[in-house]
């Protein structure tokens, strides 16, 4: 049950930071250095993870906005084993056996992809993340990678989704969207798809 | 004053002597006969409804594997190890990169992939569904929901008791004595799956020696875990009180023990799982990967890389998890590892991909593209053609 729970529970916990908020169509302001165009309500809520939005509830339908992941950072910053761990075991050099998965200014395009889909498999409880397709694209014309993905939960719910990220500043900007396969990957997909062509990042 | 304490202290004692630890037929329980299905009226139907319901999930579950080689296998193993149960009983092989098997009080068996990268034989594997049938046999599941309804049922008597005296420390210590019962019990279950799921092993023509070997290869992966590692908490003083299993050392020494007198058998035993895991065996290996567990798994993956028929797979494996590290020089172990999957059998068409990939990265565009070509050779369907293309024509 335990194990069933996890993820949603994660996907709780994550969002449980800041409150939820409506977000309405139009421009919408993510940060100081990120903006979006959206046809369509979401409810929205932004934490130090980056800003997460959704129509029917997180983890049916969710629009993740990872905004400027420096050279060394973890996706989440709750994968940071080394962060997280505690002083006194690191003082006693008593370090878990866990890698945290880093992001690198220098990854290619695969190994950002490979990177996203390891972190979110393990944020689904240790469940493979199958990568469908890859392709050059561009993030606010920036070089970057398109890519889908499908993975199933322990809710037994096939996830479909679909992102695009690329490197700015040395920085990872990642965006993606996913839903449920049986209806709500497809509902909004073409919402998403406007979203991201919206987003606009300043340099700097 | 002296007079709560030693009240408390006579509680304790009867409620210790309520619970024995006996197991097997002694728990009042007999094994179950061929066919056997309970009566409609009884608790057992109930815990069977819920183990139904389990199994029809699993039937449709994403992680159930559906290999027709491993799940061959496994059927035609546990067969031979239930002997008369075999038509009662169904196994499942599931990915979950955990070294871990269950077996369910309606005769379902799950075996969990990462089992299945651990044992190195199929007498290995077979000492662990022996295990697991001998659960299912004797009724484990039955025995140790009633057992602990017992203990909490008295503990619930010695509370209210408590309560109404004013003595709270009398509530504590019946509630820790329930839980240490529950759990001894459990363990004593476990041991009981041990020796006779060590006969069937014997019985159905397997290695002996393979059983106590499985536990010594688990050790051995949990040490390589641990090194700078602070102990787990089911690793140290309270596991003997609270742990649902018995020490590792022990049931290796127990069956060790037990292999030494035992007669070997008269034919080589059959050794086909490798063979069956061939289709599969390379996603277990980096969900094992993807579990981050740096130390164990290198321990795990150069045990295997001694004698492994695809050792192609093995540095793939090796490859991913020092570059998932990524500390200081493991960019280049990771490329080496990398370019002897290229050369060895069984490479997934992935290695050339990541020694292209590597290779751009260090501005060796000619090398990179050489490994593109060689990975769209490989797989010439792969989902980011686009991407190879791409860079080819760059």
């Amino acid at each position: 049950m335990t194990r069933r729970l996890l993820p949603l529970l994660l996907l709780i916990a994550l969002s449980a930071c800041e409150s939820w908020q409506k977000i309405s169509p139009g421009a919408v302001k993510l940060s100081d250095k990120a903006e979006v165009v959206t046809s369509q309500t979401w409810s929205g809520q932004g934490d130090r993870d980056g800003f997460v939005w959704t129509q029917d509830g997180p983890g049916i339908d969710t629009f993740f906005f990872h905004l400027g992941i420096k050279d060394g950072k973890t996706l989440f910053e709750s994968q940071d084993v080394e962060k997280n761990h505690n002083f006194i075991l690191k003082l006693m050099n008593r370090q878990p056996d866990q890698i945290s998965f880093r992001f690198s200014k220098t990854m290619t395009e695969w190994e950002i992809v490979e990177f996203f889909t390891t972190s979110w498999g393990k944020l689904a409880g240790d469940v493979p993340v199958k990568v469908e397709a890859m392709a050059p694209s561009s993030l606010d014309g920036h070089p970057g990678i398109r890519f889908q993905y499908s993975y199933t939960p322990k809710d037994e719910l096939r996830r479909r989704g679909f992102g695009i990220a690329a490197v700015v500043d040395d920085k990872l900007y990642l965006v993606h969207y996913l839903g449920s396969a049986i209806y709500h990957f497809d509902k909004n997909k073409a919402e998403a798809e406007k979203v991201i062509a919206s987003l606009k990042i300043k340099k700097g | 004053m002296i007079a709560r304490p030693f009240l408390s202290l006579v509680a304790a004692a009867l409620l210790a002597g309520c619970v024995t630890h006996e197991t097997g037929s002694a728990t009042g329980i007999a094994t179950v006969s061929p066919g056997y299905k309970p009566d409609v009226k009884t608790d057992e139907a109930g815990i069977w409804l819920t183990a139904d319901k389990a199994e029809a999930e699993l039937l449709d579950s994403a992680n159930r594997v559906r290999d027709p080689a491993i799940n061959a296998l496994v059927s035609d193993m546990v067969c031979k190890l239930a002997a008369e149960h075999c038509g009662d009983l169904r196994p499942y092989v599931v990915r979950l990169p955990h070294f871990n098997a269950t077996a369910s009080p309606n005769g379902s068996i799950s075996i969990w992939s990462g089992l299945l990268i651990r044992a190195r034989t199929e007498s290995e594997l077979a000492a662990v569904i022996g295990h697991e049938i001998t659960h299912y046999t004797r009724r484990h599941s039955l025995a140790r929901i009633r057992n602990a309804r017992d203990n909490t049922d008295v503990a619930a008597i010695f509370t209210l008791l408590g309560a109404a005296a004013g003595m709270p420390q009398v509530v504590q210590l019946t509630n820790v004595i329930a839980v240490g019962n529950i759990q001894a019990f459990s363990r004593d279950n476990e041991r009981e799956s041990d020796a006779e799921g060590f006969n069937r092993l014997v019985k159905a023509g397997y290695e002996p020696a393979a059983a106590a070997d499985v536990w010594k290869r688990i050790l051995d992966l949990r040490k390589a875990k641990r090194e700078f590692e602070y102990e787990s908490y089911e690793d140290r003083s309270v596991r003997l009180f609270v742990a649902s299993h018995p020490p590792t050392e022990e049931r290796e020494k127990s069956l060790r023990e037990l292999a030494e007198k035992a007669a070997k058998p008269t034919t080589p035993p059959p050794d086909r799982l490798r063979q069956a895991l061939a289709g599969v065996r390379l996603d277990f290996l980096l969900d094992e990967v993807k579990l981050g567990q740096f130390r164990e798994s290198k321990a795990l993956f150069e045990l295997l890389l001694k004698d492994d028929p695809l050792p192609g797979q093995i540095h793939y494996a090796l490859g991913e998890l020092y570059r998932k590290r990524a500390k200081e020089d493991d960019e280049l172990v990771a490329l080496s590892h990398f370019h002897q999957a290229c050369e060895a059998v069984g490479a997934p068409p992935e290695a050339f991909r990541m020694v292209g990939t590597m290779r751009w990265r260090r501005g060796e565009t000619e090398q990179a593209k050489e490994y593109f070509r060689r990975y769209l050779n490989a797989a010439p369907n792969a989902g980011d053609r686009d991407l190879i293309t791409h860079y080819l024509g760059s």
